[in-house]
């Protein structure tokens, strides 16, 4: 409905569950290299609406030129310019309102549950109140200057946090995310359709859209709920 | 000398908007020569977030002999809540109402309603005129046209229908005779009644039949007394369809223009947009206009006969490109729970608006109202809605509750994600 073209900042990941593995460190690429595909991919654009960029990979704002890289989305003619972050920088030098107000109005928040669970599965203490402040710093941000934005947050579900995601849900709705999109990270056992469901549930009852990415085992009767365009919001 | 009757009129509009109905009710009884000098109007244009105890506050201080209140799906459950707190307030209050929630269901609200002792259906000003000269005359209202009334016995007494006012310049003007004040700089403009569309959900052409125009002086009169004596520098048109005709429209846009060029705007007036070519865009833009509402509601089949609505996707992107082209806003509009629909095909027509990259897409759910063809049939569509004003659609033979709640949150969801852009 809606297409993004992810631009990788960098090779890695930096959230992940840790009782399932350890990741490769982050390694950022050059910015004239990630420009470079910027620009290419603002060209490329056929079709409406955008074009429209997701920057992703490692955290974007580990990467040291993250102002230059929005900089050239904006240049290039992107119409919708978006972050996939952990979010831990979010609250931090008035990264928030720094993004916002340089033109990232989607913003995709990379969470595995809320709470101290999140902590304790990404491996950072005091990420998910960081989290939270920064969140809250966009979004206040977004209002003082009547700008539209829409926040989602992209859970990996795993064994580890499935129990818990329908309050994962609960607390994100409370955050202000205007939605919550499920991914599966790992082989899950059949029981998990139910507690997606419920994470489904949970979201319409807090007024928070949440789809999966059809991957995640659903039943048929949250159906709307499956993604059908992975590309796609 | 006699005491005048005094009569309250009252609106609980949307917060922001204002009630011209009001206006015309005033402005046609107060040129009524049997009423002239013999009754003292006052209106309270208040809205949904005013609360009731409150309303009736302001209500009591007026010590009114008759409050008469318009009534929209919108506003229906908190007109309820007021009549009801103002007859035990004031007992010996007379309650009328209007409006297309209470008109098409007269007896059932004297039904379920025991304080109210009228409602006026139709169109309003001849029927309410006469109603408050009955009231003057100490007659019973049971038998005036276009007034449903209780007798003496409090049974519901549908007098018959009352035939529509011939020339609609027989409603003076509320801005011309001083009984609507633009608010903030900001006027509503009705040039014509009725609609030449008979969509199924919708109760716009209120039952007229027929197109009946205001006087083309006297719109153009209103427009400049607007502008040039009350600095209005924003107009909303209330017409159906902005761009009735081509004839019309040249008219139209013609009389704006030279306001236009002073700043003055218009926001989201309706058009038929697939009849929107480049010259009618730029005749849109020569009057001032910044943003244009329009369809499809459906891009289903199915739904879309049920609903006896046009719908061609060549000429209706055709549309939107022009005025795309002439930077004219287009707020794209859908329905949610439509007969004939499933989730598929709500979802192709949301990828359908999106696909026109319109500026706006404005995703509603289905009223049933009254008057409409979906409210009357709606046993024979298999609708299922609350029965509580606004009618909300709960579920459809092809989608149920659950599923309808999903698309309503999911779509909000694309509709954000749409309008979040630098």
């Amino acid at each position: 409905m809606l297409r993004f073209d992810s631009i990788r900042v960098g090779d890695g990941e930096t959230l992940h569950c840790r009782r399932c593995g350890q990741s490769a460190p982050p390694a950022y690429h050059a910015t004239a290299a990630i420009a470079e595909r910027i620009r290419a991919a603002a060209a490329a654009w056929e079709g409406h609406p955008g074009p429209n960029i997701v920057l992703t990979g490692p955290d974007p704002f580990g990467h040291p030129e993250l102002p230059a890289l929005i900089a050239v989305c904006g240049e290039a003619g992107t119409e919708r310019i978006a972050l996939e972050t952990d979010g831990g920088a979010l609250g931090a030098y008035r990264n928030a309102e720094g993004v916002l107000r340089a033109g990232v109005t989607n913003l995709r928040l990379r969470a595995l549950a809320a709470g101290p669970l999140g902590d304790e599965l990404s491996g950072h203490r005091g990420l998910d109140a960081s989290v939270r402040a920064g969140l809250r710093a966009y979004l206040s941000a977004a209002e003082h200057d009547d700008a539209v934005v829409a926040v989602t947050a992209l859970v990996a579900v795993c064994r580890h946090n499935l129990a818990a995601l329908p309050a994962t849900v609960a607390s994100l709705a409370s955050w202000g995310v205007h939605a919550v999109r499920l991914s599966s990270a790992a082989a899950l056992p059949p029981s998990a359709a139910a507690v997606i469901a419920a994470a489904c549930d949970t979201g319409m009852v807090n007024r928070v859209w949440v789809d999966t990415d059809g991957v995640l085992p659903l039943p048929d009767s949250h159906r709307l709920h499956a993604v059908w365009d992975r590309g796609a919001l | 000398m006699n005491e005048p009757l005094k009569v309250a009129l009252l609106a609980l509009n949307t917060p922001g908007y204002q009630s011209l109905a009001l206006g015309y009710l005033r402005s046609y009884a107060a040129a009524d020569s049997r009423l002239q000098g013999r009754v003292a109007f006052q209106t309270l244009d208040l809205t949904t977030d005013d609360e009731a105890w409150w309303v009736v506050f302001r209500l009591m201080e007026l010590r009114p002999d008759i409050v008469a209140i318009s009534v929209y799906c919108w506003s229906a459950r908190s007109v309820f809540a007021v009549c009801r707190i103002l007859k035990a307030a004031l007992p010996d209050v007379r309650i009328v109402l209007g409006g297309p929630e209470v008109g098409p269901v007269a007896e059932r609200v004297l039904e379920e309603h025991p304080e109210v002792e009228a409602v006026v259906r139709g169109e309003g000003e001849a029927a309410f005129a006469d109603l408050i000269d009955h009231a003057r005359r100490g007659r019973a209202f049971t038998h005036i046209e276009g007034i449903t009334a209780r007798d003496i016995a409090g049974n519901a007494i549908a007098a018959p229908d009352r035939a529509l006012i011939r020339d609609l310049d027989d409603v003076p003007s509320p801005y011309l005779c001083g009984v609507l004040e633009p608010r903030e700089g900001a006027a509503y403009i009705e040039t014509f009644r009725g609609c030449p569309h008979h969509c199924a959900y919708c109760f716009e052409g209120k039952g007229y039949g027929h197109i009946r125009s205001f006087g083309r002086e006297r719109v153009e009169a209103e427009i400049a007394f607007l502008v040039e004596e009350k600095g209005v520098r924003s107009f909303t048109f209330v017409d159906s369809v902005f761009n009735l005709s081509a004839e019309r429209l040249e008219w139209l846009t013609t009389t704006l223009a030279r306001y236009a060029d002073r700043g003055v705007r218009l926001h989201t007036v309706e058009v038929d947009i697939e009849r929107i070519d480049d010259a009618a865009a730029e005749a849109l833009v020569r009057a001032g206009v910044v943003s244009v509402e329009t369809g499809p509601q459906s891009t289903g089949a199915d739904a879309l006969g049920l609903c006896h609505r046009r719908f061609d996707p060549v000429r209706f992107s055709a549309g939107v490109d022009a005025l795309k082209r002439a930077k004219i806003k287009v707020e794209c509009d859908l329905i949610a729970g439509l007969p004939g629909d499933t989730a598929e095909s709500f979802l192709a027509g949301l990828d359908f608006c999106l696909s026109l990259d319109p500026g706006k897409v404005q995703i509603s759910t289905l009223h049933l109202l009254p008057g409409t063809e979906f409210y009357d049939r709606a046993a024979d569509y298999g609708l299922v809605c609350d029965p509580e004003p606004p009618h909300e659609i709960i579920s459809t033979p092809t989608v149920g509750f659950a599923d309808l709640r999903r698309l309503e949150a999911r779509s909000v969801y694309v509709a954000q994600c749409y309008s979040a852009r630098r």
